[in-house]
């Protein structure tokens, strides 16, 4: 047990002393995320905003597809980018192969089933008068799709943090992806599982807990977001 | 003065369908709407809101002919009506900002605002709840709530359905009251729908009716 709490401690004085190699870890698994994330929210939310107000077949055929596809594994994703980026790839010339580029392309096909899906979940769950309500009160087209928006914004943030948690704490795609280049693909995870191989413990109690907090933090953050309305 | 004149109009919704050969109604008069489950009165008040567009006929509001494709226009019109729907939805937020909704549509200056809101929460006895999320509260608060932000738009022309469900008694002739003094200092045209033959009577001298689709004016003021 004690080389567990020597590296708790060695792992506090590495975030405190912010190391320049630990800051940049840090910053690439946020850069990486958030950009995937955002990206994933632009298309995904639309997108399940319009999948949820349809009622064909081949909508809930697509509904069926994005739930299948929320649970993805990270190295499947991985590997199909992989294939496709690689130099015998169909888009091997693009060079994008280990780049940050590449992990925001594997990062945003797993965000998107989750964000475009728990979309289309709170979307449908949300009140059918409401459009009609605002428009009762004077709303035009837009104002009243602005209205609907609004009433969905807990569902859709919802949708938007699973999906950056999902992104912010995988591996696979990363390390496929990205290779694990020190300052410059190496992100928290990928990070986390090479210094343990290494037997450089403390660094990665160190991330792990930036990964703790983060989540925590936008936790609270959402939380706080919901409790102002009440 | 004409509020509303609707010729040959028809409606449909599914197999139902309503039929208004020759409406007309006055403005700043009182309409009762009555008739069974079902008879249409919902309908006559969605096609009268301007949201609905019948599927014929010509619907003319405020002595102008509304255009339903003509945007800007039907928008200016809606905007002079307030439409209390059966079963209103509060918007999940204060319910001062659920009565400001409609003001902040019209774009009337903030302070405005707020005295006119301040002056319904007031005349409803809506102070207790007034800084509650709308989705806490009971079905009768949430009713007069509502009630509240179609009465505060100050509109021309008032459409109210079944404005008193599941409102306390005590409150029914608060918001009769409230009702009858727009109409009186305002000149508000307003068209109610009720079960209550009471209602309609104590509230209007202009009862409208509903037979097999077909709705009908029952005084020489509302027949043309």
């Amino acid at each position: 047990m004690d080389y567990i709490w020597q590296g708790v401690r060695d792992s506090l004085q590495i975030i405190a002393g912010l190391d320049r190699e630990f800051l940049a870890t840090v910053f690439v698994s946020l850069k990486v995320s958030f950009l995937s994330t955002a990206l994933a929210t632009v298309l995904g939310v639309p997108f399940g905003m319009w999948i949820a107000e349809k009622r064909s077949p081949g909508a809930r055929a697509i509904i069926t597809v994005l739930n299948t596809l929320m649970s993805l594994p990270t190295v499947v994703v991985g590997l199909m980018v992989y294939s496709f980026l690689s130099r015998r790839g169909p888009l091997g010339e693009w060079g994008l192969l280990y780049t940050q580029t590449a992990m925001v392309i594997g990062q945003f096909i797993l965000a998107f089933p989750i964000i475009a899906g728990l979309s289309v979940s709170s979307v449908a769950g949300l009140d059918k008068r409401i459009r009609t309500t605002a428009r009762s009160l004077g709303a035009d087209t837009a104002q009243s799709f602005r209205m609907f928006l609004r009433e969905a914004r807990y569902g859709i943030l919802a949708a938007v943090m699973a999906g950056f948690g999902r992104v912010f704490a995988e591996v696979g795609v990363s390390m496929m992806l990205g290779g694990n280049i020190s300052g410059y693909t190496r992100n928290i995870t990928t990070a986390m599982a090479l210094e343990t191989n290494k037997g450089e413990f403390a660094f990665g109690i160190a991330l792990g807990l930036v990964l703790l907090t983060v989540a925590l933090v936008v936790n609270i953050l959402f939380s706080l977001f919901r409790e102002r309305s009440r | 003065m004409t509020a509303y004149r609707l010729d040959r109009v028809e409606g449909r919704w599914g197999n139902f369908v309503l039929r208004a050969t020759e409406l007309h109604l006055q403005r700043g008069k009182i309409y009762a709407v009555t008739g069974p489950n079902g008879c249409g009165k919902t309908s006559l008040l969605q096609v009268l809101s301007l949201l609905d567009r019948p599927a014929g006929g010509r619907v003319t509001c405020g002595g102008e002919r509304v255009d339903y494709d003509d945007g800007s226009a039907w928008l200016r019109q809606r905007r002079r009506i307030a439409y209390l729907m059966q079963q209103p939805y509060l918007f999940n937020m204060h319910v001062y900002d659920n009565i400001a909704y409609g003001l902040r549509l019209r774009h009337v200056p903030p302070a405005e605002t707020r005295r006119r809101v301040r002056e319904v929460i007031e005349r409803l006895a809506l102070e207790p709840f007034a800084r509650r999320n709308a989705h806490t509260l009971s079905g009768g608060e949430a009713q007069r709530v509502a009630l509240a932000r179609t009465l505060v738009l100050d509109p021309d022309i008032m459409l109210l359905d079944e404005f008193t469900a599941g409102v306390d008694q005590r409150y029914v002739e608060m918001v009769e009251a409230y009702v009858r003094e727009l109409n009186a200092t305002r000149g508000t045209t307003v068209v109610f729908t009720t079960h209550s033959s009471s209602q309609a009577q104590r509230m209007s001298d202009h009862p409208i009716t509903i037979v097999d689709g077909e709705v009908r004016a029952c005084d020489e003021a509302t027949r043309r």
